[in-house]
């Protein structure tokens, strides 16, 4: 009998135990997997900005607006080629729980300093031509089942009333990670209707930049309106993103934390088990050792049971993982609406899991294996245990 | 569109095998109950000592699960009482004889615009009442947020702060919500003097008494640092409404009104006057307890989902864990169980035995992993309210219902543990059992 043999024989000589082990160890997989999955999806937007954009808000606070005569001004910077300025328009379709990301912009800029939204030039002329259009991702489509030429209400929270709006388009993502779950309105068409107080006010204005100019052309841009009334922050994109995950440092933190010990979960069980399986065996060992068998071999044998476990856990694991992550994703999403980036389970992290699995396997089983190849033969024979 | 009902076909697998798991325990559990109120009518129990001596024989397969049941017992415990804690900040914030208006159909102060007419029409209702100087209790107030950096960080630095609430008060602001304690003084209307709330002491440049806040291009003089209960006005600053309304650009437009009512029903009867008012049909009026319980719903149910999901993923693993080592000791002890069966113990008493220790593995764990959960008290959870933007503070509440809650988690894991090996346990015929299995 082969070796491979000899440590499958071994595993199924319990196959209770077995089984639970694996289930265990499958269980703890997918929850590590959901765990790095989330993060991710939390970091898509830092992972998917561009390194040529700059985003330019006002300092005081995010929630201040810029003027909308800034946009000449910031055109007229050296080093930028393409801007675009835009609104977070905040709106309630349906209701609460349906939250999804509604920006009001320029579509003409916008399509131009965001080239991962793709969009067929026939949607793309109708979007432009109607400003009661709007343009939606596709995945955002799919959840509400909405087609082109649609007629769908928002009720506005920071531009109050009731928004009527016909959809133009249906964007793809150009990349995995870009969001698609957006919707974009004009936003000449919000600030024709908002009151006088609102007119003429953007949320960011975003500056595509030549590539590696961008930390100068931002700090031009601070420059130019440094003792103006609205004072800018102009930032990479990737801080922009950054600087919304920072508010929940603390829950990334948490869930970080939570999948180390996850991890830590793995390694019990399994060493748990074989060390129970192995001093079960004692005596069985030992008259292995006694017809001859070496040291390395019950090593051999120990280690391999444990990364065989390990590597079944870990399969039972994957497989059962795409579904259901994607069964939690749509849970979070209909309870709490569409605030996370894409939840795509990555390759990176199920090599991350398999090859913990397999070290945990080797690590779990070090010291039983050990502990056997330093057998007294005479001794494990005569124990009845 | 097949991953969508793959998807859905595993979530129900698995949560139909999680309930179906659950329902089968608690029917269990009452049989078990049944059988062991028999044992103890008829005295012929297996005495305890035996279970805890082979406990303490095979200590080291023991250490092991209690540990780990006792990690997955501090998981639950911690969520439990973080969930606690959110509950308490937010519910305990805001005067129950308090309401807030806001522009109707704005969600949260952030995005609410009033005016001044508004105010003056508010403060004449007959519901408003009136404090020892005859004026109505009503306070108009404007809310920001600002990017405070933290306490070392350059003013450049990403991620080196957060958002921060910054509230203009009306004259009568500090009557309507008045702090439990209050370290320094109030500021000074008409003055750039500001008063913190004590979540925010230490964590930003220039949070502390005596200490300088800079905002919206003007230095603040922190007077005064305020206790507020452990609600949300611990996160926040708080500063004169006219001060605040022209550093930040709003005038006129300021975020709510908060009034003092004569009486807390007459929160209705305000919300048909607003609607039948042309003046005041743009206005929406909540009570100030509802309308911060409702800010805090998103965070709640995201740290609820989050927690549970923890839990139940360390919940099952702590049991399968729990289950491999009841059966290891049931195997190991199998010609105990001979001896105690020949001796006339019948089934079911062996069954009840093993539960019972199981049980009690449970307890232990359960008791350990509430004494580490305990510290946690001493911890706060920061981080960021989804609807209001802003960061807050949040504290960890260990009650007698999460104590309890906790306990009988503990007890149920081992249970469930321990049930199908206590099941083999009893189902072994003598001979085979004596022979050694």
């Amino acid at each position: 009998m082969s070796w491979l043999g000899l440590v499958w024989r071994s595993a199924l000589r319990n196959r209770l135990r077995t089984a639970l082990t694996t289930a265990g160890i499958a269980l703890a997989v997918i929850a590590f997997l959901f765990l790095r999955t989330f993060i991710a999806a939390f970091y898509a937007g830092v992972e998917n900005a561009s390194a040529d954009r700059l985003v330019v808000r006002n300092r005081i606070a995010i929630t201040s607006p810029l003027p909308i005569s800034y946009v000449d001004k910031i055109r007229g910077v050296r080093g930028v080629e393409e801007l675009t300025w835009m609104s977070w328009f905040a709106g309630v379709y349906r209701d609460e729980r349906s939250f999804f990301a509604l920006f009001a912009v320029d579509p003409p800029s916008f399509y131009r300093v965001y080239p991962e939204f793709l969009l067929d030039e026939k949607e793309r002329r109708a979007f432009f031509a109607d400003q009661s259009g709007a343009v939606v991702g596709e995945l955002l489509a799919e959840r509400f089942g909405w087609r082109v030429g649609d007629r769908i209400t928002l009720r506005g929270t920071i531009y109050p009333g009731d928004w009527e709006l016909t959809i133009r388009g249906i964007y793809r993502g150009r990349d995995k990670a870009t969001d698609r779950q957006q919707l974009h309105l004009h936003w000449k068409y919000v600030d024709e209707r908002v009151d006088e107080r609102q007119k003429n006010q953007v949320g960011i204005v975003v500056v595509r930049t030549a590539p590696g100019t961008g930390a100068q052309v931002a700090a031009t841009i601070d420059r130019l309106f440094q003792s103006s009334l609205a004072e800018t922050r102009t930032e990479s994109e990737r801080a922009f993103n950054l600087s919304f995950i920072s508010m929940s440092a603390a829950i990334v933190s948490a869930v970080q934390v939570i999948s180390m010990v996850v991890l830590g979960i793995i390694l019990l069980v399994l060493g748990n088990t074989i060390a129970m399986g192995a001093r079960e065996r004692t005596s069985e060992l030992a008259a292995m050792r006694a017809i001859g068998f070496r040291p390395r071999h019950l090593v051999g044998l120990i280690v391999g049971e444990g990364v065989l476990v390990a590597a079944l856990g870990a399969g039972v694991g994957l497989a059962l993982a795409r579904p259901v992550l994607r069964f939690i994703a749509d849970a979070l999403e209909s309870a709490l609406g569409a605030f996370l980036g894409p939840f795509e389970l990555s390759g990176r992290a199920a090599a991350l899991a398999v090859a913990v699995c397999l070290v945990g396997g080797v690590l779990a089983s070090a010291l039983p294996a050990w502990r056997a190849s330093r057998l007294v033969i005479v001794d494990a024979l005569r124990r009845t245990e | 569109m097949l991953g969508k009902i793959l998807a859905l076909a595993v979530g129900v697998l698995f949560g139909g095998a999680l309930v179906g798991a659950v329902v089968g325990l608690a029917i269990a559990a009452v049989a078990v109950l049944a059988l062991a109120a028999t044992v103890a009518a008829r005295r012929d129990w297996v005495p305890l000592v035996y279970n805890v001596r082979s406990l303490r024989v095979r200590r080291v397969t023991t250490a092991v699960t209690v540990v780990g049941l006792a990690l997955v017992v501090l998981v639950f415990a911690v969520v439990l009482m973080l969930a606690g804690g959110i509950r308490a900040t937010l519910r305990s914030t805001g005067d129950p004889l308090n309401a807030k208006i806001l522009r109707k159909g704005s969600q949260t102060e952030m995005t609410s615009g009033l005016l001044p007419d508004q105010l003056r029409l508010v403060a004449a209702l007959p519901e408003v009442a009136t404090g020892s100087d005859g004026q109505a209790l009503a306070s108009a107030e404007v809310v920001v947020l600002i990017y405070a950096h933290r306490e070392g960080a350059a003013d450049d630095a990403t991620g080196g702060g957060a958002n921060v609430t910054v509230r203009g008060l009306g004259p009568r602001g500090m009557a309507l919500h008045p702090p439990a304690r209050l370290d320094g003084r109030l500021f000074r209307g008409g003055t750039s003097e500001i008063v913190i709330g004590r979540e925010l002491v230490g964590k930003f440049a220039g949070a502390r008494l005596g200490g300088t806040m800079r905002f919206a291009r003007r230095d603040w003089q922190v007077v005064g640092v305020m206790d507020q209960a452990g609600s949300a006005f611990d996160s926040e600053v708080w500063g004169d409404v006219d001060q605040m309304l022209d550093a930040f650009q709003r005038r006129p437009s300021f975020s709510s009104i908060t009034i003092r009512l004569r009486d807390r029903a007459a929160i209705p009867t305000l919300q048909a006057r607003f609607e039948g008012d042309p003046q005041l049909n743009l206005l929406e009026i909540a009570s100030e307890r509802r309308y911060w319980e409702a800010q805090s719903e998103q965070l709640a149910k995201f740290v609820t989902f989050l927690g549970t999901f923890v839990a139940v993923v360390f919940a099952v693993g702590a049991v399968l864990g729990a289950m491999i080592t009841m059966y290891a000791q049931v195997s190991a002890r199998v010609r105990e169980i001979g001896t105690l069966r020949a001796m006339g113990f019948r089934r079911r008493a062996v069954l009840v035995s093993f539960v019972v220790e199981s049980v009690l593995l449970g307890l232990g764990a359960g008791a350990i992993g509430l004494g580490v959960a305990s510290f946690a008290q001493l911890a706060r959870f920061t981080t960021t309210n989804f609807q209001t933007f802003s960061e807050i503070t949040f504290r960890f509440v260990m009650t007698p219902e999460v104590v309890a809650a906790t306990l009988a988690f503990a007890a149920a894991m081992g249970f469930a543990g321990g049930l199908l090996p206590a099941v083999r346990a009893a189902r072994m015929s003598i001979p085979r059992a004596t022979h050694g299995g």
